[in-house]
C-alpha cells in the first residue's frame, strides 16, 4: 500500500517566526520515474514471470540431468540402461506443430521474396541486353561490327581501303563499343578526335588593284567584322560569368574552350559556342574538294589521286580569274547602252563563257542579222575572244539563213580585254554602218574603226570611233573628221560627236549619205 | 541460330560440323539448366510437408535456400546462353546481312542519282533565271557601272 501525496502543496512545517517550509520539489526525472512507477505492469508481468519460471524450471531439470550424466560417466559401476522421452502432452504436440509450420511458412515467404528479387534483377538484365543487342543489330545494318575474343567486347571497324592503298589507317578506324550507365550501347570518342575540313583564303592573295574607294569599303567591312567579333566575345564572356552565378537559374553542365553547355530546366539543355567566322564561298570550296576526291577515289576506282589537288587548285584559280574577267566585261557593257551581256554556264569547273550582244536597229530592208555577237571564253586563265563581223553581202541578198560571217578570233590578256572588246564592238558598228550605206547605194571606205565618205573635190568626211574603257560617260565615242585631201595639205578638221546611240548613228549616217548624194 | 545448312553462303564441311557441334552443346546446356530448375523446384515443394517430430528444421531451411540459389543460378546461365545465341546471330547471319547491304547500296545509288538530277535541275533553273535577269537588266534604262 502506498499513499500518494495530495496534489495540494502541503506544508512540511511552520516555524515560529511564520516561515513556511514546503517539501522539496521533485526534479523532472524524479517526477517521471514516479509516474512510471504508477503504471500497472501486472498483465505483462505475469507472462514474463511465467516464462522466467519455466526457464528456471528447465534450468533446474537440465542441471539435474547433467549431474546425472556426469555421475554416470564418472562411475564405472553404473551405465545408462535406456532413455525415454516423456510422452508429450497434446497441447505440447500441437504447439510444436504450430511452431514448425510457422517456421516453415516463414522460410517459404523468405524464399518467395528472394525469388521475386532475383526475377526482377533478371528481367532488368534481359531488358538491358535486349536494348544493347537491339542497338548493335541496328548498327550492324550499316557498319562493320567485330567481336573481340579476348574480352568479349565489340568494336566497329571504320577503315576504308578504297581511298588509297598506302593510306595510314586513322586511329579513329577502330571504335570501341561500350555500355553506358543504363546498360545501353555507347560510343565514347576522345574530344578532339573528329576533324572537319576547314577551307579558307589567306588575306592578301586576292588583292588586286582596288580604287581607294573600294579599299576603304573593304576596310570598313573588315572593321565591322572585327567589331562584331569583339561584341560576340563579350556576349560569350557575359554568358559565362552569369552562368556560374547561382541566382541565374541555369546549371552549367559542360564547359570546353569557347563552348558552354547549360541546362535550363524542363529537361532542356543548350549550348553556346564561339566559332571562327567564315568567308563567303568557303563552304562551296570545301564541298567541291570533298566531292572531287570522292568521285575520283570511290567512283573512278583505279584512277588514283594524281592531279586531284592540281585540278582543284586550277579550278579555284579559274574561278577567281573568271570573276575578274566578268568584272571587266560588266564594266564595259554597262557603259555602252546597246550592249547586252549574257552568261553561258559551262558546268565545267575550269571554263567560263560569255557573249556580248549588240542589237542594231532594223533597217528598212529587214536585214536578217539584227545583232552582232562577241564571244568571250576563258579556259583556266586564257582568254579567247571571238567576234562576228558583218554578214556576207551575197548571202544578204539571197536571204539565205546561213550567215557567212567573218569571224575574228584571238587570245588576249586581262588588262587588254576591255579595249579589245570595245574595238571589236566598234568595228562591228562600223561594219553595220558600212552595210547600211551600201544598202542605200553609197560607196564608202571602211577602215578598222573608221567609215569614210567621199565628197566632191576629193574631200572626205569620216566617222571615226574612239574607244576608251575608262570613259565613264560611255566607252565608245564618235568623231567626225573632215579631210581636204586635194592640195596635199591634209587639212584636218575634227568634230566630237559624243557617245551616240545606234539610232542617232544611223540618222547621222543618213545625213552624211544625203551629203554625198 | 546459325543456318549452317548450305543455303546462301555455302559453308565448308568443317564449319558445318563445328556449327552442328556447337548447336548440340547448347541444347545440352539448355537441358541441364532446365532440368536443374525443375528438380530443385520439385524438392522445394516436397519439403513443404511439416514433419511430426519437429527435427531438422534449420537443416531444411538451409537446404531450401541452397535449392533456391541453384534455381536462380540456372536461370542466369540460361540468360547467358541467350546472349550467346544473339551474338552468334549477329555475327553469322551473312545471308541477311548481304541482302541488306545490297539493298542499302541500291538505295544510296538511287539517292545519288536523284541528287544529281536535282542538282542538274537547279543548275538549269539558275541558268534560266540568270538569262532572264541579265536580259532585263541590260534592257533597263538604268545600269550602274559598279560591279560586284
Amino acid at each position: 500500500i502506498s499513499l500518494d501525496k495530495l496534489p495540494v502543496r502541503a506544508l512540511d512545517a511552520i516555524e515560529e517566526n511564520g516561515v513556511e517550509r514546503y517539501p522539496h520539489e521533485l526534479s523532472y526525472d524524479e517526477k517521471r520515474v514516479s509516474l512510471i512507477r504508477r503504471i500497472d505492469f501486472a498483465w505483462a508481468l505475469w507472462q514474463w514471470q511465467s516464462m522466467v519460471e519455466n526457464l528456471q524450471l528447465a534450468h533446474q531439470e537440465l542441471s539435474v540431468i547433467i549431474d546425472l550424466i556426469n555421475t554416470v560417466e564418472a562411475n564405472d559401476a553404473v551405465t545408462v540402461a535406456g532413455m525415454t522421452r516423456p510422452k508429450p502432452l497434446p497441447n505440447e504436440v500441437l504447439s510444436d506443430l504450430a511452431v514448425s509450420a510457422a517456421t516453415k511458412l516463414q522460410c517459404y515467404r523468405h524464399l518467395g521474396k528472394y525469388f521475386k528479387q532475383s526475377a526482377k534483377a533478371l528481367e532488368q538484365q534481359i531488358a538491358r541486353e535486349a536494348r544493347f543487342y537491339g542497338a548493335l543489330i541496328r548498327l550492324q545494318q550499316n557498319w562493320k561490327v567485330k567481336r573481340q575474343r579476348s574480352n568479349e567486347g565489340f568494336t566497329i571497324d571504320l577503315f576504308d581501303n578504297s581511298l588509297y592503298d598506302s593510306a595510314r589507317p586513322s586511329s579513329l578506324s577502330v571504335i570501341h563499343i561500350e555500355h553506358d550507365s543504363a546498360g545501353m550501347l555507347a560510343i565514347n570518342l576522345p574530344s578532339n578526335s573528329c576533324h572537319s575540313l576547314h577551307f579558307g583564303f589567306l588575306g592578301d592573295s586576292q588583292k588586286e588593284s582596288m580604287s581607294d574607294d573600294e579599299s576603304v569599303k573593304e576596310t570598313h567591312l573588315l572593321l565591322r567584322e572585327v567589331h562584331q567579333s569583339i561584341f560576340n566575345d563579350q556576349v560569350f564572356d557575359m554568358v559565362n560569368r552569369e552562368a556560374f552565378n547561382q541566382s541565374a537559374g541555369v546549371n552549367v553542365t559542360g564547359i570546353r574552350e569557347n563552348y558552354l553547355q547549360l541546362s535550363i530546366g524542363q529537361g532542356t539543355s543548350l549550348f553556346i559556342s564561339l566559332v571562327p567566322s567564315s568567308k563567303p564561298n568557303r563552304i562551296s570550296c570545301e564541298i567541291y574538294l570533298q566531292q572531287i576526291v570522292h568521285e575520283h577515289a570511290f567512283i573512278k576506282g583505279k584512277d588514283r589521286g594524281s592531279g586531284l589537288l592540281g585540278h582543284f587548285s586550277l579550278s579555284l584559280a579559274h574561278r577567281i580569274f573568271s570573276n575578274r574577267v566578268l568584272m571587266k566585261l560588266e564594266n564595259v557593257v554597262c557603259r555602252v547602252p546597246y550592249l547586252h551581256l549574257m552568261t553561258h554556264p559551262t558546268w565545267h569547273s575550269r571554263t567560263s563563257s560569255w557573249t556580248i550582244f549588240m542589237k542594231v536597229p532594223q533597217s528598212i530592208l529587214h536585214v536578217e542579222k539584227s545583232q552582232f555577237r562577241t564571244k568571250v571564253v576563258v579556259n583556266d586563265d586564257r582568254i579567247n575572244v571571238e567576234g562576228e563581223g558583218a554578214p556576207n553581202v551575197v548571202g544578204l541578198f539571197k536571204r539565205s539563213s546561213e550567215d557567212i560571217c567573218s569571224v575574228n578570233k584571238y587570245d588576249c590578256d586581262l588588262a587588254d580585254l576591255p579595249v579589245i572588246i570595245l574595238q571589236q564592238v566598234a568595228s562591228q558598228v562600223i561594219r553595220w554602218l558600212h552595210e547600211e550605206a551600201l544598202m542605200v547605194g553609197i560607196k564608202t571606205n571602211r577602215d578598222f574603226l573608221c567609215l569614210t565618205f567621199e565628197l566632191e573635190q576629193g574631200e572626205t568626211v569620216s566617222l571615226v570611233a574612239h574607244v576608251d574603257p575608262e570613259d565613264i560617260q560611255g566607252c565608245i565615242s564618235w568623231w567626225l573628221v573632215m579631210e581636204d585631201g586635194e592640195d596635199w595639205k591634209l587639212q584636218m578638221d575634227r568634230k566630237f560627236l559624243g557617245h551616240l546611240s545606234l539610232d542617232v548613228l544611223y540618222s547621222t549616217l543618213m545625213d552624211l549619205v544625203s551629203l554625198c548624194g | 541460330m546459325n543456318k549452317g545448312t548450305g543455303v546462301g553462303t555455302g559453308p565448308t564441311a568443317a564449319a558445318a560440323a563445328a556449327a552442328a557441334q556447337k548447336q548440340k552443346t547448347m541444347m545440352q546446356r539448355v537441358e541441364t539448366d532446365i532440368g536443374n530448375i525443375v528438380e530443385n523446384f520439385t524438392q522445394l515443394v516436397n519439403v513443404a510437408r511439416v514433419n511430426d517430430p519437429a527435427v531438422g528444421n534449420s537443416q531444411e531451411a538451409f537446404m531450401m535456400e541452397m535449392r533456391a540459389a541453384r534455381m536462380v543460378q540456372a536461370a542466369d546461365s540460361l540468360l547467358k546462353l541467350v546472349s550467346e545465341l544473339k551474338q552468334t546471330a549477329i555475327f553469322s547471319g551473312f545471308a541477311s546481312l548481304n541482302d541488306h547491304v545490297e539493298q542499302r547500296s541500291v538505295e544510296f545509288d538511287q539517292q545519288a542519282k536523284k541528287t544529281d538530277r536535282m542538282l542538274a535541275r537547279i543548275g538549269e533553273e539558275a541558268a534560266a533565271s540568270l538569262k532572264e535577269l541579265e536580259s532585263h537588266y541590260y534592257s533597263s534604262a538604268r545600269r550602274t557601272a559598279e560591279s560586284a
